[in-house]
């Protein structure tokens, strides 16, 4: 699925950690990435191994991500989460801004070629 | 919060060996009703590990639909990206999950290398990362393989179709064009099987000796992907009006996303992952398993399939008693809800 959980390290020996997740489960996650942690930080895991450190930043916005979409199949409200994108400039990734290096193309409106 | 991953869980023991799929349904629902660049924005945070993917498949389903296409300078970019982060990725499976299957010590030098050339935009520091993976004599890729060969050799064990590598891409985009979002846009159940054409054919039927040789071939042909020139590959495809499907490629296989719009909103978008396929009791994880026999070895050999197949997403193995023993609570209570929803139509 792709989907990587942001954690909280609550304690650490360098190789292992414990570490909370957004849902307030404690589990045992591998260090061997990203090395020694200092309690307090965060980490992007999969399979129980740290990725990458991530900042308290990134970590809220990918758990209030996660929990839209956990919101949104039981019905609930869940723009509030991410709703520092909903009225932002646009900032489009590259070949759909209007503005980017791409918007000549996309003012020619192309047809994309159909092999179907 | 619930589990915003959820997992798979395979039941094993004297009863055989079953496969159920706990994930979330659908979570691009949240897609709905954004704008596109609030939701091409919102899918890194969500699918952190295969960010690019997701982000370079949404936005060619984005152009389709408005019957556009990139510039050459622009996908050149998107493939680069993408193509990185695949070769990360095959460094993740061969370096933290096969090594783990397998008993052996997780491959750090390799995968580090192989992330890092990742994070620094750097293909050949991270082509020479896997490339260290791939060769290394006596290491969880060969190892893997005999695994594979034995475990192939099991009576019974079916071949299925699993589409590995890069399928052609005008299949996905007739598959997906078919599939039966519209009517069930939240309730994804049956997985791929359900929303896919079941005619469909994604590829050879294979066994587990054939997944490992087509995840390392996969693996290889990312190394050239990545260091040579970019191949045309179509990969964005009108599907009606204001309706675009568009294609990606991860370590695991194709992702496919169908995108609706509205001028600049998002309607619906459905995606198709590896995942699913591999998620899906009929699927060729899920038969391989289900062949299993019972008996001495069978927990190890299901160790072995999960972590060959490298589903990207947690798999919990849960042991049930022989005939005739006391059962399990939680597993009479799922069996309970599974009978309940063959009975109801609902989702197990």
């Amino acid at each position: 699925m792709c989907i990587g959980i942001p954690m909280e390290i609550l304690s650490s020996d360098g190789h292992l950690a414990m570490a909370r997740t957004p849902a307030g489960t404690v589990r045992e996650i591998r260090l061997l990435l990203v090395g020694a942690v200092e309690v307090g930080s965060h980490v992007l895991v999969i399979s129980d191994t740290a990725m990458r450190e991530i900042d308290s930043d990134e970590a809220r916005k990918i758990a209030d991500a996660l929990e839209a979409t956990t919101a949104a199949a039981e019905g609930l409200p869940y723009e509030h989460l991410f709703a520092d994108l909903i009225d932002r400039e646009p900032q489009l990734p590259p070949g759909l801004e209007p503005g980017g290096p791409n918007s000549a193309t996309l003012a020619k409106a192309s047809p994309v070629k159909t092999e179907t | 919060m619930s589990d915003p991953v959820g997992h798979l869980a395979i039941h094993y023991g004297g009863q055989g060996c079953r496969l159920l799929d706990n994930r979330p349904r659908h979570p691009q629902a949240v897609l709905s009703g954004r704008t596109v660049e609030e939701a091409a924005a919102l899918l890194p945070r969500l699918f952190a590990v295969c960010g690019v993917a997701h982000t370079n498949a949404f936005a060619r389903a984005v152009e389709a639909a408005r019957q556009q296409t990139a510039s050459p300078e622009v996908e050149d970019a998107r493939h680069r990206a993408e193509q990185l982060e695949v070769v990360a990725n095959h460094a993740w499976r061969f370096a933290i999950t096969w090594a783990t299957a397998l008993g052996m010590a997780p491959r750090l030098d390799g995968l580090k290398q192989a992330r890092d050339g990742q994070a620094a935009d750097d293909p050949h520091m991270a082509a020479a990362g896997l490339r260290r993976l791939l060769e290394e004599e006596d290491g969880p890729v060969e190892r893997m393989r005999d695994q594979a060969r034995r475990l192939t050799g099991t009576p019974g064990l079916p071949t299925c179709r699993q589409p590995l590598g890069w399928p052609g891409a005008p299949w996905w985009a007739e598959a997906m064009r078919r599939a039966d979002f519209i009517d069930r846009p939240t309730t994804l159940d049956g997985r791929v099987p359900a929303v896919l054409p079941r005619d469909a054919d994604p590829g050879p039927k294979t066994g587990p000796l054939g997944i490992a040789t087509a995840l390392v071939a996969a693996a290889r042909q990312s190394l050239v992907r990545l260091c040579g020139p970019r191949s045309r590959v179509v990969e964005s495809y009108p599907f009606d009006l204001n309706a675009g499907i568009g294609l990606a490629e991860t370590a695991r296989g194709p992702l496919a996303y169908r995108v609706h719009l509205d001028g600049d909103r998002v309607v619906a978008a459905w995606a198709v992952t590896p995942t699913d396929w591999l998620a899906v009791p009929e699927g060729a994880l899920g038969r391989a398993i289900a062949a299993l026999p019972p008996g001495a070895g069978q927990e190890e050999r299901l160790r072995l399939l999960v972590g060959l197949y490298d589903p990207c997403v947690p798999v919990q193995l849960i042991r049930t008693p022989a005939e005739g023993a006391a059962v399990d609570p939680s597993l009479a209570a799922t069996r309970e809800a599974e009978t309940r929803a063959m009975e109801t139509g609902a989702d197990a």
